[in-house]
């Protein structure tokens, strides 16, 4: 047995899950979630100051830890474990993640040592996520007029756009697609919550009329960069998953310990056992398949762009499931507003769709397989 | 002691040892679809008896000569016959074997299943003489665990032990008993006592080839037999053949399918090829022109995906830093789970896209063939533990639910 996950991986972790499990707590959630921004910007800056982990994946040259996808796995089942209502996944994997592959070393030197000690909050503004993929499906608009560049246009599904202070635009310029750095209170920046599912993760429509934005990387060539972080942004998406579907089959098993109706706890019915072993099975599964992905991202970039996308449909697959088992194993009492199971249930479905559904990550393997 | 050959200097030895008897192995091209004879994906081997006779001496005659140049049972005991070398030296010898073309090793696959488990448990003369003889290809060995009336529930065995004169008669009926046509020895597990629970059974080294012992080929569904019945009749076993103490007969089959269970989630032994690694699949998904299908791709994937998860989670092994609440590491079992449900899915996709193909035979190469893979695999979910039984012990042993048998 070749194990991926190590005493330093164990270390992180155990830090990480003391962290959370004290300061994430479900009266924690509920209490962001009903905030405007829907963060809890207390936990967001201890998360800087007692962890130093906005800047896990940022190179060490830009003031952060310069971690792989491994190590950033780690924290992002934590993070999903613990529901944590914080501006992650936007401003510390999908905005670093596209600088770094575009290669613009002054933004970077600008943005990232911000953004790694959490001071700064960025966000990507792109396709929606059915459209991820393809240059076609990007609905902002870059034109260069009177020396100035200036975006135009509407994304949805926009990431903690609500708190962020730097919106990172993929837009389509003459010369192709391009990144476009747009301050959030510039003029002509309307950013309007939608009504979500989910509402311990914010999305955002962006509208811009004309705003004034400065060029990240080489004018129409930042496409190779977009899909990176697409790949990137799908493989913490699904260990952030992995980590909500492992506490949910916890859960349920505790409770089907714990639960008694006629005499004898619920776990004692077969049917029970085997809706918990099938859930296991599928998480265990599911995280195996994301570490593979993970230690591919470094050395096999072709081996990455395959597996990340297996990885993420196995394991969006395997947080639904776990989600409809865990209510149906806590009975009604999974089934009210005040369980845990719903907000849980909630993050699965918008994590399943939010980058791109498990069909469509399927279909994108497919491709990337060589199926004519 | 004497100084040890070093890692590097044993490498070389053994090197230069197998080029001089073995050719390389052949480059693995890719999977052709239409190449070759048409002979399906069976699950289960179901060999003609002289060509498999043919094949197992031949096995025999390669692991005779390498036990005999020194390069059998490498991380032995060397007062037991082995080569008292520490497992690196052995693990390195079968990272080069694995270059040169081996005779098929899987007739003695129970060496490192059966063998260390008679290693620990073994009387002396049965620990001198059957390690050994499975490594130097001397004995092969069957497992005489199931029977008709004890199937998952194995405390319902009938075959009985009775006290003779310096060891015990056996007599009873055992099935799906693999290569029990070929074998030398029989692990059996049988009744030794009255008294309910674990402690009226114990474990035995059956010589197979004595006369009590009557091997009868079992017809599987498939049309073929890949296992068989073994009627025992007043079958002897001497004392020195017992495993472990009487009574401890649960606690040695026990081990053995752990073991077993352990190499069944990685693979499927001598038959299943080209399966795992998608390559036949998408051959077959392209050559029927099924490629540009939506549903098809989907199903494809989905397939694909579950083969390579499970070989990654057989890799890795469970993370139980992560998950504090599992009473072990799961991914065994899991395994066993997984193969079912992808064996499964690769029928439904075989049959979505084979179509009318499938179930009458066109002449078409790569079609019909797959009869045998479509009718081998409901015994996939059976075997070595129902699909059924693995959720229960997933359930009990790992998540901690009230078992079934104390209610």
């Amino acid at each position: 047995m070749a194990a991926i996950l190590g005493e330093e991986h164990a270390e992180l972790r155990s830090a990480l899950r003391r962290f959370f499990t004290a300061r994430s707590d479900d009266a924690a959630v509920r209490t962001a979630m009903t905030t405007d921004s829907g963060c809890d910007m207390a936990m967001w800056r201890l998360m800087a100051t007692q962890l130093d982990l906005q800047g896990i994946v940022v190179p060490e040259s830009y003031g952060g830890s310069g971690a792989g996808l491994t190590e950033l796995a780690v924290v992002m089942e934590e993070l999903g474990r613990a529901l944590a209502c914080v501006p992650f996944l936007s401003s510390c994997v999908l905005a670093p993640a596209l600088l770094r592959h575009l290669g613009d070393d002054a933004t970077a030197r600008d943005l990232l040592p911000a953004i790694a000690d959490g001071s700064l909050i960025a966000t990507v503004a792109w396709a929606d996520p059915a459209s991820l993929d393809s240059p076609a499906g990007v609905p902002l608009k870059a034109a260069r007029r009177d020396g100035q560049w200036r975006v135009t246009g509407q994304a949805c599904y926009v990431l903690d756009a609500g708190v962020a202070d730097v919106l990172l635009a993929v837009a389509a310029s003459p010369a192709g697609i391009g990144v476009f750095r747009v301050r959030r209170d510039a003029p002509g920046v309307f950013v309007s919550p939608m009504a979500a599912t989910d509402p311990t993760r914010r999305l955002y429509q962006v509208s811009m009329d004309e705003v004034p934005a400065d060029l990240a990387g080489a004018d129409g060539r930042a496409w190779p960069a977009v899909c990176a972080t697409v790949d990137i942004a799908v493989t913490a998406l699904a260990a952030e998953s992995v980590g909500g579907a492992l506490c949910l089959t916890e859960m349920s098993a505790e409770y089907a310990k714990m639960r008694v109706q006629f005499g004898k706890a619920i776990g004692s019915n077969q049917a029970i056992k085997h809706k918990l072993a099938d859930m296991l099975a599928a998480v265990e599964l599911a995280k195996a398949a994301l570490y593979a992905a993970t230690t591919a991202a470094e050395d096999d970039p072709e081996r990455f762009a395959l597996e990340a996308r297996m990885a993420a449909a196995l394991c969006a697959d395997a947080y639904v499931k776990a989600s409809y088992d865990a209510i149906q194993i806590h009975g009604g009492i999974g089934f009210t507003w005040e369980h845990q199971a719903h907000l849980y249930f909630r993050r699965a479905r918008s994590s399943a769709a939010l980058l791109g559904t498990s069909p469509h990550h399927r279909e994108i393997a497919a491709q990337r397989l060589g199926l004519g | 002691m004497t100084d040890r050959i070093t890692l590097d200097q044993f490498t070389a030895e053994a090197q230069a040892f197998l080029e001089a008897r073995l050719p390389p192995r052949a480059q693995r091209g890719e999977f052709r679809w239409g190449e070759g004879e048409d002979t399906g994906v069976p699950l289960w081997e179901e060999p003609d008896s002289a060509e498999e006779r043919a094949r197992l001496e031949q096995s025999r005659a390669w692991r005779r000569q390498r036990f005999d140049a020194g390069y059998g049972w490498l991380d032995g005991p060397s007062e037991l016959g082995g080569a008292g070398l520490p497992a690196a030296y052995a693990r390195a010898y079968q990272r080069l074997e694995r270059g040169f073309e081996v005779p098929d090793q899987s007739y003695f696959k129970l060496d490192h299943v059966v063998g260390p488990v008679v290693l620990k448990a073994g009387t002396s003369k049965i620990r001198a003489e059957v390690p050994r003889g499975l490594q130097r290809g001397d004995l092969v060995a069957c497992e005489l665990f199931s029977e008709p009336e004890a199937g998952s529930d194995m405390f319902s065995a009938r075959t009985r032990a009775k006290r003779d004169a310096g060891g015990w008669r056996v007599t009873g009926q055992k099935v799906w008993t693999s290569d029990a046509h070929l074998a030398d020895i029989g692990i059996v597990f049988c009744r030794t006592g009255d008294e309910p629970g674990k402690s009226a059974f114990s474990a035995f080294v059956i010589d197979m080839r004595q006369p009590g012992v009557q091997v009868v080929p079992l017809r599987q569904m498939t049309g073929g037999a890949a296992f068989n019945e073994v009627y025992l009749d007043d079958a002897f076993v001497p004392d020195e053949a017992l495993l472990g103490e009487v009574g401890q007969g649960w606690y040695i089959v026990r081990e053995i399918l752990a073991r077993e269970r352990a190499g069944i989630g990685a693979g499927m032994g001598r038959s299943g090829g080209g399966i795992a690694n998608g390559e036949r699949l998408i051959a077959m998904v392209q050559a029927l022109r099924a490629a540009g299908d939506p549903l098809v791709r989907q199903q494809l994937i989905q397939v694909i995906s579950g083969f390579w998860a499970a070989k990654q989670l057989g890799q890795q092994g469970s993370d139980l830093a992560a998950a504090r609440f599992l009473s072990g590491d799961p991914a065994g079992l899991v395994g066993k789970l997984a193969l079912s449900a992808n064996l499964r899915q690769a029928a439904e996709l075989v049959s979505n896209v084979l179509a009318e193909r499938l179930i009458a035979d066109t002449g078409e190469w790569g079609t019909y063939s797959w009869n045998s893979f479509l009718l081998g695999e409901p015994g996939v979910h059976i075997f070595a533990g129902t699909d059924e039984i693995v959720r229960n012990s997933l359930a009990e042993r790992f998540l901690g639910m009230p078992r079934d048998k104390d209610q």
